[in-house]
């Protein structure tokens, strides 16, 4: 993987987002880690997936909540990079970041406009022949977190994923 | 993500597949690829031990359906077509589990392969158990 780093920032989130549909406001600002990637490509999926787990464990989640994160990532950047890049390599920027009461990772390319929180979900009892592509994938992400909102950036896409902590910083 | 093949003889011939690492976008077409190998000398009952696979996506799921079709005789897409190869795919998956293809993983909520094939509803059609001895007892 080259053209990448990984830097440690604070994060400024610490009130609910917009139709996220997790409510509370966070106790505390937590710090959090940004990887970014000059022109990612399939290969570097499992780093990033290093990232979003060694994230979660210097930030405190919860070790339940970790394979959730992994898969709703995973898919989504897999989506960007076959379908927003066509397989050619793009731009990543991957932010993990949490306060008391959720994860939030945020999402940025530079590929065509898409907002996959306007996919329907995927018709489960129809083979895989019948269902279209990329749907597994944000039904997978969408499964796995309490909250995505897209954002359209001047130069490409912005996904936000939320998932929720309990009372006891478990995920609910 | 390594592959290794062992063979074991059930009521038929099965070959048992067994897969280290993660299985995801950039490397589902390499296990449905050595697939055809093994369907091309003669296997038609596979299992895949997955036991050793701590991450699996959607990716996966293209892979382990493309095997399916492939040990029922039937071509699967073309990984070069890429996910368009979905359209490509005639065999109807609604008629029920397959009895080509079957899946070993580890037991438990928390595993990633479990959680896909029942958030995705593969394990209707792709039969995941948790013992080789069961799943070879299940060809």
């Amino acid at each position: 993987m080259g053209d990448s780093s990984v830097v440690p920032r604070p994060s400024t989130r610490g009130s609910p987002e917009a139709g996220s549909g997790v409510t509370g406001a966070g106790a505390r600002v937590e710090a959090g880690r940004t990887l970014a990637i000059g022109r990612a490509t399939l290969a570097d999926l499992a780093a990033i997936r290093a990232f979003v787990r060694d994230s979660a464990r210097v930030l405190g989640v919860p070790p339940g909540v970790e394979p959730d994160l992994l898969i709703a990532v995973d898919e989504t950047v897999t989506n960007v990079l076959v379908h927003g890049y066509g397989r050619a390599g793009g731009w990543i920027e991957v932010l993990v970041s949490r306060t008391a009461d959720r994860v939030t990772i945020r999402i940025r390319d530079r590929a065509p406009i898409f907002d996959p929180t306007r996919r329907a979900a995927p018709d489960l009892t129809l083979g895989l022949d019948h269902r279209a592509p990329g749907g597994l994938g944000i039904h997978l992400a969408r499964s796995s977190m309490d909250g995505m909102i897209h954002r359209t950036l001047d130069d490409g896409n912005e996904l936000t994923l939320v998932k929720a902590l309990g009372e006891d910083g478990r995920g609910r | 993500m390594n592959l290794t093949v062992d063979r074991a003889d059930a009521r038929v011939p099965v070959t048992i597949l067994r897969l280290e690492g993660d299985l995801d976008a950039s490397n589902f077409e390499a296990l449905l690829e050595r697939g055809r190998e093994l369907y091309a000398e003669g296997t038609r009952h596979l299992l895949l031990d997955m036991r050793g696979v701590p991450y699996m996506g959607s990716s996966g799921l293209v892979a382990l359906h493309g095997l399916a079709l492939v040990l029922g005789g039937e071509a699967a897409p073309d990984p070069e077509s890429g996910w368009e190869a979905h359209h490509a795919i005639a065999r109807s998956v609604e008629s029920g589990m397959q009895p080509n293809l079957k899946v070993v993983a580890a037991a438990g909520p928390d595993n990633a392969v479990r959680r896909v094939f029942q958030r995705t509803g593969m394990d209707r059609f792709i039969e995941v158990l948790d013992d080789e001895a069961a799943a070879l007892a299940a060809f």
